[in-house]
């Protein structure tokens, strides 16, 4: 039975039957979301504008999305994550969590010359792909952990242990930004 | 009340950017696509005329062979069973389809008995 909410199952079907503006409406509730999902996990605009078009293509082509199946919001995300991860394995960098990343050489460093964004965006790069989704997901789409693991595929306890690896590492790198005392105590 | 965790707050403070206009073209362009291709796809009552149907041979036959039956026996049974109109009791018809009568050229009358034409 799917827990899709009505008046979005409602938009789908005009959308179906070629009602542009119940598709606008979809867009429009998805379309941020997908958006930042790609691009905080690719860290490009093209890649993310094009992940957010193939999920909305498939949407519009509307054979391969069944209701039955589950909420459109983890349709839609898995094929933003699919494409994300394709991505990934082009362009070198590991999809496992296995793969650690190197630190930033100098967080001392990034800190004088980088705004806390930037520093929040690398930290957040260098961590595992799968480690990176979860908190990405969790922590900027705002998602609850089911639909998470939803999403994923993976059981909600993974969730759980992807970000609480994923806010250790950024706790550890982030560091000298979250308490700046103690890196003056360190100097 | 929880303080607010300083790793969720610094966490916020990288924001993405907003997708450009031109995705937004480019998704409603893909929809007005899909849509037109579908729509050519199932044309409605414009395609009822040049609508195409498969039927299986030996199902086509069966039907034409059944067709032709059916016309067959309709067609001999309504030209062997003589119509009861017109017949009383003692099997004599007393009335008669006049349509396409002609009197005899000579004007000559005949009377046949009722036997004669029983026989």
């Amino acid at each position: 039975m799917s827990d899709m909410p009505a008046d979005e199952a409602t938009l789908l079907q005009e959308a179906r039957r070629g009602n542009e503006a119940a598709f606008a409406s979809l867009y429009t509730l998805y379309r941020t979301g997908l958006f930042g999902f790609a691009w905080r996990m690719t860290g490009s605009t093209q890649t993310a504008e094009d992940v957010t078009q193939e999920c909305f293509l498939a949407l519009a082509d509307g054979s391969r999305f069944d209701p039955q199946r589950g909420r459109l919001q983890a349709y839609l995300f898995g094929i933003a994550r699919h494409m994300v991860f394709r991505h990934l394995k082009v362009s070198g960098r590991e999809a496992d969590e296995l793969s650690e990343c190197a630190a930033p050489e100098d967080v001392v460093e990034d800190l004088l010359a980088a705004e806390r964004s930037e520093l929040v965006r690398g930290a957040i790069a260098s961590l595992p792909a799968l480690q990176r989704e979860a908190i990405v997901l969790f922590e900027y789409e705002e998602l609850p952990l089911d639909a998470i693991a939803a999403i994923t595929g993976a059981d909600v306890g993974a969730v759980k242990a992807r970000l609480s690896r994923a806010r250790q590492s950024l706790r550890k790198r982030l560091e000298p930004v979250l308490f700046p005392g103690n890196e003056r105590k360190l100097s | 009340m929880n303080e607010p965790d300083p790793l969720d707050t610094l966490l916020r403070e990288w924001k993405a950017p907003e997708p450009s206009a031109e995705m937004d073209r480019r998704v409603a362009e893909d929809y007005r696509r899909a849509f037109r291709d579908d729509r050519r796809r199932s044309p409605g009552w414009r395609g009822f005329w040049s609508a195409r149907i498969s039927v299986p041979v030996p199902v086509l036959l069966a039907a034409m062979v059944v067709i032709a039956l059916v016309v067959w026996f309709r067609s001999s049974a309504s030209t062997s069973t003589p119509s009861s109109a017109g017949r009383d009791a003692t099997g004599v018809f007393t009335r008669v389809n006049a349509t396409g009568f002609q009197p005899l050229p000579n004007g000559d009358a005949r009377i046949v008995p009722v036997k004669e034409i029983l026989r």
